[in-house]
């Protein structure tokens, strides 16, 4: 973590809402994509987005940036509420948009993209959720193994092996698609 | 680096170097070079990084408004102990405190347990010596 938002935590924590505003502004693009990956749909998404800035303003004072960078932590505090989400409310399907599939329509070039989008993002979905959750933060979220790891709370040769299963497994469902 | 450890970057990572593990990077770079069959694991697999990367989520548009429109306010009393003790005096000084407040805690709970058991003694051993006095007292009147 650099200086200046190590810096930016510490004001935050004394209720400077400004501090908080940028750690918002700098991690809340990231966040979301990744949360909204983990739970496929966008309502969902955005309860566990909001929670988890909720908590980095009301418990920020535990943040310990010699333990871990922040995007790391609220990473963390994302991943966990994505997976208290699913063990109360089971596994959420991917959201359709019925408008952009009506027979009516001429397949267009988005609507063909719209379309191959939903799909892997179905496949995606199919996977079990740690090794979903250890393909997002690996391949988009670009974070180290380490982390990814630490999050997950298992050693690195346990995170490889979850994504080697995830992406072997996401190899069979985007055949079975084409 | 040898040729088992390159696959299993591959089939944990992908096929884009860009993903794999940074202190691995170019050393498995440079053995997939001189390696036909990672060479081709890497082109069966690549489909999967490709679908990967098509797949870009919807945006929340909200979502910024809505967390700041839902921030709790902090409370005076939460300032004023935050100014009175700082977060750094507390996570740096807790523990000694605790554990030097300890033997301070143990004495007053031994203390406290011990005084009483000897005031029960010391009531108890006066009526017998009471008893035992009217005793002795019958005893030497006979």
């Amino acid at each position: 973590m650099d200086v200046g938002e190590a810096d930016l935590v510490e004001r935050m924590v004394t209720g400077d809402e400004e501090a908080y505003r940028i750690l918002l502004d700098h991690h809340l693009p990231s966040l979301s994509r990744y949360v909204t990956r983990m739970m496929g749909n966008s309502t969902d998404a955005e309860d566990i987005v909001q929670e988890t800035f909720i908590r980095l303003w009301t418990q920020g004072s535990r943040y310990d940036s010699s333990a871990a960078r922040l995007s790391t932590w609220l990473h963390n505090i994302a991943h966990n509420l994505c997976i208290d989400h699913f063990r109360k409310h089971g596994r959420m399907v991917l959201e359709e948009h019925p408008d952009d599939f009506s027979d009516e329509d001429e397949p267009t070039d988005h609507l063909v993209e719209t379309q191959r989008t939903m799909h892997i993002g179905q496949c995606l979905m199919q996977l079990a959720e740690r090794q979903r959750s250890a393909i997002i933060m690996c391949h988009y979220q670009g974070m180290s193994n380490r982390d990814a790891a630490a999050i997950l709370d298992v050693s690195v040769d346990a995170l490889e092996s979850l994504m080697a299963r995830g992406r072997r497994k996401l190899r069979k469902l985007l055949i079975a698609l084409v | 680096m040898n040729r088992e450890r390159l696959i299993q970057i591959i089939e944990a990572y992908g096929a884009l170097p860009e993903h794999w593990p940074e202190q691995e990077r170019d050393v498995a770079q440079d053995l997939l070079c001189h390696d036909v069959q990672a060479q081709r694991l890497v082109e069966t697999l690549g489909p999967v990084d490709d679908a990967l990367d098509s797949y870009v989520p919807d945006a929340l548009p909200h979502i910024r408004t809505r967390i700041l429109a839902s921030l709790p306010h902090r409370l005076w009393l939460d300032r004023v102990l935050e100014w009175l003790f700082p977060r750094e005096l507390l996570s740096n000084f807790w523990r000694p405190l605790l554990a030097a407040s300890l033997p301070l805690v143990a004495g007053l709970v031994l203390g406290g347990s011990v005084f009483a058991v000897e005031a029960t003694d010391t009531w108890e051993d006066e009526i017998i010596l009471i008893a035992l006095d009217e005793g002795a007292l019958a005893t030497s009147d006979e």
